[in-house]
């Protein structure tokens, strides 16, 4: 009677297409792997300035409102935030481009701006923070009088 | 023309865009592609299934993203769906019913 030794031994057969199947996954991930030098994971930052605030914008995709801190002291102004890198419950990772990430920006903004009144807001993956200018201080001249 | 061809026509009538990053997750059901696209509110996200192609494109104020996937024959079309969180857009793709595992049950004779 015939026996196979091993797996190894048995005749190379393909009778359900599963090689066929197995590519389609092979081709993601290749094609994947061909884009990628493109793929932008990054957390960018903006300053835009305004007649009398200025407007601060950094990406923080995937992130809730706890998960990030914003703190006003001496003048500066820090952004700080971090994604930790979670694979989804119940899921094995098949390819992973989005990394981890931590922001931590500061910005001089000197006392010209008033850290009651700043606010910050996270909108669709993006945090702006919004500092007001505090009202300018008016320039006085001294009336000089004879003696 | 239609669908993939003639959103990525317009696309590219647009302005150059940007490939997201994107992960690929999977288990007995189904794969989890999640892209990080921030400051795209949900309707300005489009997903496009046609054929064995996968189209994402979102629209933020100042950039486009936008990536082209083929898709493995396993997945069931007819079943994607995405969702947009905080700047991150996840799709859903199925497999068909007869990629998914299914236990047979046992019999004894007796």
């Amino acid at each position: 009677m015939f026996e196979y030794r091993s797996l190894l031994d048995r005749p190379m057969v393909d009778p359900f297409g599963w090689d066929d199947v197995f590519q389609g996954f092979d081709r993601l991930l290749s094609e994947l792997q061909r884009q990628s030098d493109g793929a932008a994971s990054r957390s960018e930052a903006a300053v835009k300035e305004e007649n009398d605030r200025v407007k601060i914008q950094v990406e923080v995709p995937g992130l809730a409102e706890k998960d990030v801190r914003v703190d006003f002291q001496d003048g500066i102004l820090s952004v700080t935030a971090e994604r930790p890198v979670n694979v989804p419950e119940g899921y094995a990772p098949r390819r992973r481009e989005r990394s981890a990430y931590r922001v931590s920006r500061s910005y001089s903004l000197g006392d010209a701006f008033d850290p009651e009144k700043t606010t910050a807001e996270l909108k669709d993956g993006v945090l702006t923070v919004t500092a007001f200018k505090a009202p300018a201080k008016q320039k006085k001249t001294i009336t000089v009088t004879a003696a | 023309m239609f669908g993939i061809e003639k959103a990525k026509q317009n696309a590219e009538r647009t302005q150059a865009a940007i490939a997201p990053a994107i992960d690929v997750y999977e288990n007995d059901t189904e794969l989890l592609l999640l892209a990080d696209v921030p400051g795209v509110a949900q309707n300005d996200a489009t997903v496009t299934f046609e054929h064995d192609r996968l189209l994402i494109e979102a629209k933020a104020k100042e950039r486009t993203y936008r990536r082209e996937l083929v898709v493995p024959r396993t997945i069931d079309g007819e079943k994607v769906s995405a969702n947009l969180r905080a700047g991150v857009l996840s799709v859903r793709l199925p497999k068909r019913a007869q990629y998914q595992p299914r236990q047979i049950p046992v019999q004894g004779s007796s």
